[in-house]
Formats: C-alpha cells, structure tokens, sequence
C-alpha cells in the first residue's frame, strides 16, 4: 500500500514532531507552542498551497527541536526537565529518600548508643608477682601506689572489669601500646563466667575474645615474662590497661584504670646479690 | 564571512527587543510579527523561533495575550507591550545606541561601506 504525501499531511507528521520535542517542556508551555504553530501554519499557507509550498513554509519555521529548545531558554532547560518528570517518578524517588532517611534513623538509633557505650571500669584489683594465686598476690590500693617486690620474671596483675553500659561488650585483646612504654609481650586472660569473688585460683580463664553482657563482670588477668637484665632498685609502674574492645560493628580501645599505681620494684642488691641481675624464674621460684 | 553561530547568537539578543517595538507601536498576532520580521532582512533565522519568544516574553509580563475573534476570520491571539515591557525598551534603546556607535567605529576601518550604510540609513 502507498500512502500518498499530501500538504496536510505534511503540516500533521511536522506537529507531531513538534509534540514529541515539546514532551520535556512544562505542558501549557507545550500546548501554546503547538497553539503557536498550527495557528501560524494555518494562516500563512494558502488553501491551494501544494506539497513544495509546504515544505518551503516548515523550513522556513525551524526544526522542532530547535524550536523547543529556544522556548524551554537556556537557564531553564533543567528546571524544565524536572517539572516534566511524571508523578510516578517523583512517588519512587520519594519512597527511596525516606527508605534512606529511616534506614540512617535506625542506624543513628542502633549505632550510636553502641559508639558511645561508656568505657568498662575497673573494680577492685591485685598485683601479682611469680605464681598467680592468692598467696602471691597484693591488693591494688585505690589511690596510691602499690609497691611489688619483684621476686621472679613473671609479673602481672588481676583486675576485675564491669560493663557498666547498655550494650555487649567484646573485649578482643590488649591494645597494642605498651603497658607502661617498656613492658611488652603480654598475655591476656579473661574470666569465662561472672565469678565476682570466687578466689582466682578457682576460676577459669580463657583467651580472648570474651563477650560481657551488660551487668556483668569479668576477672582479667593481664602478666607478662620479664626477660630483660633489671638495674637493681628499677621500677615498673603500671596504671591502666587498654583493651581492643568491640562493641556492635564498631572496635575501639578502652582504657581500664587499675585504680592506683601498680610498682614493680626490683629489689635492693644484697652483698651476696651483683649491682645488675637479671631476674630469673629459676632463682626466685618458691 | 561572519561565524553563523555568532550571528545566531547576535540575532538572539536583538530579536525580543525588535518584537517589542513592534508591538509598541500596536497590538499585533503571531503571524503578524513573523511577516514583519521577515521583511526585515537578517534579523531572523527561522520564522518558528519568533513562537518561543513570544511566549518567554509573555511569562516574563513584558507581553500580554488576548483571544480575538474578528467577524469573518479565525480567532487569534494577540500580541501587546505591558509597562513592563516599555520601561524594557526603553532601556534597550538607550544601550544600543551606545553599544551600536561603539562596534560601528570598530568595524568602519575594515569595511568602509558598513559606514555608508550606516549614514544612509540614518
């Protein structure tokens, strides 16, 4: 089948062209071109104009896009374009912005108490030289220092650490600063159960991580071999401890105050002792 | 030859200025100012552009339309200046005098004839 071209024809498939370019204009703003055009095309083509007439008067109008684009004006093209977006895409883009919005809520409300959950605090504590059991041991006094007599290389202190906060509490390890800024290689302990005041030596440890539900308590036992030569009267002072805690997705260090200072004293040369010795297990075990 | 794009862009700036003195001197359609326009040689590039302006004027209140319906002849729309519209013109008058003379002793050392012109039409 040919469909013959007629002048009417051409001036229709034109308008069409014009209302497909228009799609992105404001629509009153579309209408009037269209209003526009077909009134001007209607006027100035005579009746018994023919196809070549036709042509000649819709070039001498312009594309339809350039039309368009000198009626949407260069500093409103974009404003333009939003205006056009259909209501459907505006109802999506809204329901995206407040999943966002809600989801940043329930993150803000979930993350937030967990980021500043307070830091666990020390309870009571106790200096520990050579076996870890409570002959050995010596109570931290709050406030002051506690002096410990270094008797063997293996040194140390038990402390009790409390979560205080709302949320549970990993303790992964000790951080990675030194103790005191000399003393490394530590080994961590931690109490597996809530056992507040059952003697240490009843109680069982295990290696970290240890989770702390809100509420409870937990022994930790932090010691270390002292392997190094000790100028005699040398002193080790230790007031705090910091842990590798996690606490929900986010991991931080806590700083665990031992409450006093904990001394680790070398003892005063004797004349059957040299001005310098190495601490050594075998000499000072029971 | 000059750039077609500069032309473009020249015409741009002076086409809206142009439909308002047309306009000043009496309301006029659509057509109208297209046919009036294109008597004028250069100042348009396609006869459709002079649609859009019309309208950005409008929305800018320099333009106001009516629907006339005269005994005889399809309803049209018609074209006139606002206050707005005049006060702009005015405005517009004052600068392109200046900004005309300026470019004309530019241009006249390299084309002597612009000048004539220039004095001929004036």
């Amino acid at each position: 089948m040919t469909i013959t071209e007629t002048p009417q024809h051409e001036t229709e498939a034109y308008l069409r062209r014009l209302d497909r370019a228009a799609r992105w204009l404001p629509r009153d703003q579309a209408a009037e071109l269209h209003e526009q055009i077909e009134s001007h095309l209607a006027e100035s083509l005579p009746p018994d104009v023919d196809q070549r007439g036709v042509r000649e008067a819709l070039a001498q109008l312009g594309e339809p896009h350039v039309l368009v684009r000198e009626a949407a004006g260069p500093r409103r093209r974009l404003r333009t374009r939003l205006r056009r977006v259909r209501w459907w895409t505006w109802t999506v883009v809204g329901i995206v912005v407040a999943g966002l919005v809600s989801t940043a809520t329930v993150l803000a409300v979930t993350l937030i108490p967990e980021y500043r959950a307070p830091d666990m605090i020390c309870s009571c504590g106790f200096a520990l030289t050579s076996h870890f059991d409570n002959v050995h041991e010596r109570e931290i006094e709050p406030f002051n220092a506690t002096e410990v007599a270094l008797r063997s290389n293996h040194q140390g202190f038990e402390f009790d650490i409390y979560n205080t906060g709302h949320v549970t509490q990993t303790v992964l390890g000790l951080d990675s600063r030194p103790l005191n800024g000399y003393l490394h290689n530590y080994t961590l302990r931690i109490g597996s159960r809530d056992e507040d005041g059952a003697p240490l030596t009843n109680r069982r440890f295990v290696a970290a991580p240890v989770t702390i539900a809100p509420g409870q308590d937990r022994a930790v036992v932090v010691s270390w071999n002292h392997l190094e030569c000790s100028a005699p009267r040398a002193e080790y002072t230790v007031t705090s401890v910091y842990l590798r805690v996690r606490i929900g997705p986010f991991t931080r260090s806590e700083k665990i105050d031992l409450g006093g200072p904990v001394v680790f004293k070398v003892p005063k040369p004797s004349t059957t002792t040299p001005a310098t010795r190495c601490i050594s297990a075998a000499a000072h075990e029971h | 030859m000059a750039n077609q794009s500069e032309l473009t862009e020249l015409r741009r700036g002076v086409l809206a200025p142009c439909v308002l003195a047309l306009l000043e001197e009496r309301p006029r359609f659509g057509l109208e100012i297209v046919r009036d326009l294109a008597r004028l040689d250069g100042l348009m590039t396609s006869e459709g552009t002079v649609y859009p302006l019309l309208t950005r004027l409008t929305s800018n209140d320099l333009v106001s339309s009516l629907w006339r319906h005269d005994e005889g002849q399809r309803a049209r729309r018609y074209y006139s200046i606002t206050e707005a519209g005049n006060a702009r013109l005015r405005a517009f008058r004052g600068e392109w005098t200046q900004f005309a003379r300026s470019v004309d002793a530019l241009l006249d050392p390299i084309d002597p004839g612009v000048a004539e012109k220039t004095r001929q039409r004036s």
